[in-house]
């Protein structure tokens, strides 16, 4: 139907054009871009590649193959229901920021060559920040710094990975990498936007900082197209195994701790990108089948948890646990979408989770240790503890603030994206088929084999009776747990003394030096002829009206000219002779 | 505590979730989850394990007052000055100087107002 370019492309060109679209029709010429791009998608067949040569190197914009396609129809699916629920908001930046950064996730996936990710990867970063900026407050202002700073950071460890690969091999081809240093680089680059701890606190940073609607297109494109790289380039490499477990445990234990809801989110998001991660280290076709069904699963329930959240925030403009409570009357519908969501994550029988992450947990009891199967199941107690029960506890039931809750209603659009988001998470739950056909390998995992309920019903209900027996002792408190991004916050002070100061005293030093030299020039340049008579230059005059003004600049520039062709011609001739 | 019809119901899945180890065929356990209640028991003292590990040793070591970087960085309320509001709030800020002007001094964003805002939600 449009031939083989991105489906990035459709929705970076709509994000071009929407500031010059009428305000009243630019949220429905925003849902056109994904419509389209689910269109494009549905015409691709796998094996489907673009390729064009730049100088002598190969580039493949698009490649489409089962692993791309996966992640190609869940992020155009999520763009879509993103902009349903932000069919009310009246900002054109953020608009187009969110298409920009859906568009350029897209071109990523399906990118055959590096520096084709990596021309996506940057701009992805870029226009996800644009998210937490536009909030417009000093604190999203500063986080969208920090955010930046450190996917900087990854983009130019992904860079100098890509330079290093390309002059060892001469290739820009983005598959399987070989172990080396530039395959260490490139992982790096990754492991920073899949959220890999210690490259972790941004997430954490920025998430709970972006706008509500922002928000919900930040929790679906950048650790996801982090892990399909992964999963491109590093299956089957053991130390994602423990880097992914370590996630998944750092993050539920932050999640237990925080006092933000949308922080409990983000920590979550560390927690279950861990579980994919985990996947892919154990590289078998079963663990990255679960760990790409997982991908795909997580953008929906997560979409939905931000998108719940964000409900509960705009009607009540508050965001913390400590200032909620109570609100179940008031807020009802937005409580059911919300734990739709959080079953889902927990993996509960018949919602989405239950088909994908035990399937990643089932690849690590056939190719792992026992240490990784237990530890995984470990992360998921934590997962439903802090997602499906003290969430949901402390901010609908639990006591009320001291502070009364006003609750304002939220747009219509908000109540149909949850809608949309909570169907296909119990639809998938109940019927993995669709989702199972597209995946890279043939699926064998039956997750509703007696075993697999069993394991899903007990944890859940036994987790929630010990949540139910400890529950005063998991009170949130108005607190804030320091994370690795301490080290980069709380050094600012000596990296602004000892890096932006002395840089800055060099500039101010130029600064003067070449006024001084201007103005020196200029004072020569009044009387040139007295300056030669009698060696001194005249009076420094600060009257530019003067006659001789009109002279300064010319005799000034012949001055200078002169002078650097003589000692060109010099240079010229002693490195001649 | 009183018992309502939701701790019946709660006590009556629980029941339900154990009778499933009545089901279907006995094998002799291969690895330490393949034993009956395992899975029970994991959700029951994981839940002990985290809350301890989180509360008792990662809260007290980590914890910090929520303005601990600053005022500025305490996340306020969603219900404050209105986007344009802040948007001519900062178009009328002073600009930065020359280079000459360094400081020492950390540096902050001028003019930009403190609360928080919806971002664009209206």
């Amino acid at each position: 139907m449009f031939g083989a370019f991105t489906p990035g492309l459709i929705l970076i060109v709509v994000a071009v054009l929407l500031p010059f679209v009428p305000k009243a029709t630019r949220s429905w010429v925003f849902l056109a871009a994904p419509i389209l791009a689910l269109l494009h998608i549905s015409g691709f067949t796998p094996g489907m590649t673009t390729s064009w040569t730049l100088a002598t190197f190969e580039l493949t914009p698009v490649r489409v193959d089962p692993l791309a396609n996966v992640f190609g129809w869940i992020f155009a699916l999520v763009t879509l229901i993103g902009g349903i629920y932000a069919i009310h908001l009246k900002d054109v930046g953020q608009q187009s920021s969110a298409l920009l950064y859906a568009g350029s996730a897209l071109g990523a996936v399906y990118a055959g060559d590096l520096f084709t990710l990596i021309f996506f990867w940057e701009i992805m970063a870029f226009a996800s920040a644009y998210l937490v900026w536009a909030r417009r407050t000093d604190e999203s202002y500063a986080s969208a710094m920090r955010y930046l700073f450190v996917h900087i950071f990854g983009g130019s460890l992904l860079l100098g990975g890509i330079l290093w690969q390309i002059s060892e091999t001469g290739s820009l081809a983005f598959d399987t990498f070989e172990p080396g240093w530039p395959a260490w680089l490139i992982l790096g680059g990754f492991a920073v936007n899949a959220a890999v701890v210690p490259f972790h606190a941004w997430i954490a940073d920025a998430y709970p900082r972006g706008t509500i609607t922002g928000s919900v297109f930040l929790s679906a494109f950048t650790t996801k197209t982090a892990v399909y790289t992964m999963a491109r380039g590093f299956p089957g490499w053991e130390i994602l195994i423990w880097a992914g477990l370590l996630m998944a445990l750092y993050g539920v234990t932050y999640a237990i701790l925080s006092n933000d809801i949308r922080r409990v989110l983000a920590y979550h998001i560390v927690s279950q990108v861990g579980f994919m991660v985990t996947g892919i280290g154990i590289g078998t076709e079963l663990a990255l089948n679960g760990a790409t069904s997982h991908a795909y699963t997580h953008i929906l329930y997560k979409g939905l948890l931000f998108m719940a959240t964000g409900a509960l925030i705009y009607a009540t403009g508050r965001s913390k646990m400590t200032e909620l409570g109570g609100l179940f009357r008031q807020t009802p519908a937005i409580f059911w979408f919300y734990m739709v969501a959080a079953l889902s994550i927990s993996s509960a029988p018949f919602f989405s989770g239950f088909i994908s992450k035990p399937m990643t947990i089932s690849g690590a009891e056939y190719a792992s240790t026992p240490t990784v199967v237990l530890l995984l199941h470990l992360a998921s107690v934590g997962t439903f503890l802090s997602v499906g029960l003290k969430l949901p506890w402390f901010t609908w039931f639990g006591s009320k603030p001291d502070t009364p809750v006003t609750v304002k209603p939220i747009p219509w659009n908000m109540y149909a994206a949850m809608g949309i988001g909570a169907g296909l998470n119990i639809v998938l739950g109940v019927w993995p088929a669709p989702l199972y056909g597209i995946l890279p390998y043939e699926v064998t995992f039956d997750p509703y084999e007696l075993k697999g309920l069993k394991k899903g019903f007990q944890i859940l209900l036994f987790t929630g009776l010990a949540f139910f027996l400890i529950v005063d002792r998991l009170k949130p408190k108005p607190k804030i747990q320091l994370d690795t991004d301490w080290v980069y916050r709380i050094s600012k002070d000596a990296a602004w003394r000892f890096l932006v100061v002395p840089v800055q005293r060099v500039f101010a030093w130029g600064e003067r030096a070449s006024w001084g030299a201007a103005s020196t020039l200029a004072r020569l340049g009044i009387d040139p002829v007295s300056v030669a008579r009698t060696g001194r230059p005249g009076p420094q005059s600060d009257d530019h009206r003067s006659a001789s003004t009109e002279l300064r600049v010319p005799m000034t520039l012949m001055v200078v000219i002169s002078a650097a062709t003589i000692v060109g011609i010099l240079v010229v001739v002693w490195l001649r002779g | 505590m009183k018992m309502t019809i939701w701790h019946r119901l709660f006590g009556l899945a629980l029941i339900g979730a154990l009778s499933l180890e009545l089901l279907g065929d006995r094998t002799a356990p291969v690895e330490v989850w393949d034993y009956p209640l395992f899975f029970a028991l994991m959700g029951l003292f994981g839940c002990f394990i985290l809350s301890l590990v989180a509360k008792g040793i990662v809260s007290p070591a980590l914890d910090r007052p929520e303005d601990f970087y600053g005022p500025e960085d305490a996340e306020g309320d969603w219900t404050s000055q209105s986007p344009a509001a802040r948007a001519d709030a900062r178009a009328t800020s002073p600009e930065t100087g020359t280079y000459s002007d360094v400081s020492a001094e950390t540096p902050g964003r001028p003019g930009a107002p403190t609360d928080s805002s919806n971002g664009g939600e209206g």
